[in-house]
């Protein structure tokens, strides 16, 4: 058997289909422990008090945000040198929860940010490269809904992820390359082994709830993609779900 | 566990529910949006199996 078997849209959309509850139901699993360790058993943190707790959505968003796009990049190269049109359906999958990623990211950082640094906002390299991620995001969103014919759109959406990608980088060196508001990569939540433990066990959770979230709806997500991109392909009649529809009388 | 104290967060209860709560609401949307579109799919090939059938038919 082989992988590239699972390349075509017809075989790719049952898999999906088997895929998206594993997923999903590890997602919530995580994502209930990961709550439960960042709500409940993370103790205080001895500078920043209970407000550090934003850290447990704020990173994992932030890194979601990060990878999606890499990810869409990774698609990108597959879909403008083999021309394989799933790749160009999970680029047009992934963008929407890469946004949402993004932009909770950006809110979040905007909530720990007022009572931490004393304001919601600041132009500075790290939030400024993300609020341009999520630009990037929309902007892809838009250029391929904005085009109708669909492998213009698909080609077009591939460049501007790809040169978009750039920007991953400067997001996340921007904190070493320029002098900003936002703090460096490292957790400094450290006071104690333990409490940094259980710290960092909770926010890596939480990122993996992201992971395992993000790969579900996308997955879930481009089967809706394949189905109207498809719909005229003689395959999506056999598809059960659509079969075991009533007709109307 | 006192939860008046719990949900007050130290004062910072506005910022960190802020947060936990557009993460949990904006997911919940997500999914709820993502379904709708695959249900609608769905229906349109549905439908469109249908408006063939029946054109075959008159025909």
């Amino acid at each position: 058997m082989s992988l590239f078997k699972y390349s075509a849209p017809s075989t790719f959309y049952p898999l999906a289909g088997k895929l998206v509850p594993w997923f999903g139901t590890l997602a919530f699993l995580l994502c209930a422990t990961g709550l439960y360790l960042g709500l409940f058993v993370a103790p205080e943190d001895f500078q920043q008090g209970e407000v550090y707790r934003i850290i447990f959505i704020h990173v994992p968003t932030a890194w979601m945000a990060m990878f999606i796009y890499l990810v869409m990049a990774g698609y990108a190269v597959l879909s403008l040198i083999y021309q394989t049109r799933l790749s160009a359906m999970m680029i047009e999958a992934l963008a929407p929860t890469g946004a949402l990623f993004t932009a909770l990211a950006l809110w979040t950082g905007a909530l720990w940010g007022k009572p931490t640094w004393g304001t919601y906002w600041a132009w500075d390299a790290r939030m400024t490269s993300t609020l341009i991620l999520l630009f990037l995001y929309i902007g892809y969103i838009a250029l391929v809904n904005a085009i109708e014919d669909k492998k213009r759109a698909d080609k077009a959406g591939a460049l501007l992820v790809l040169v978009g990608s750039v920007n991953v980088p400067i997001i996340y060196f921007s904190v070493q390359w320029w002098n900003t508001l936002h703090q460096g990569a490292s957790i400094s939540v450290s006071q104690g082994n333990k409490m940094a433990t259980i710290m960092l066990v909770s926010m890596l959770i939480m990122a993996l709830a992201c992971w395992m979230y993000a790969i579900a709806v996308s997955l879930c997500r481009v089967r809706a993609i394949i189905l109207t991109r498809e719909k005229n392909a003689t395959w999506v009649a056999d598809i059960a779900e659509i079969k075991g529809m009533k007709e109307p009388r | 566990m006192n939860w008046a104290t719990f949900f007050d967060m130290g004062g910072r209860g506005f910022y960190v529910w802020g947060s936990f709560g557009a993460f949990l609401l904006l997911i919940v949307i997500e999914i709820i949006l993502v379904r709708l579109r695959i249900h609608r799919a769905q229906v349109d090939i549905h439908e469109k199996i249908i408006a063939d059938k029946l054109e075959a038919s008159n025909t």
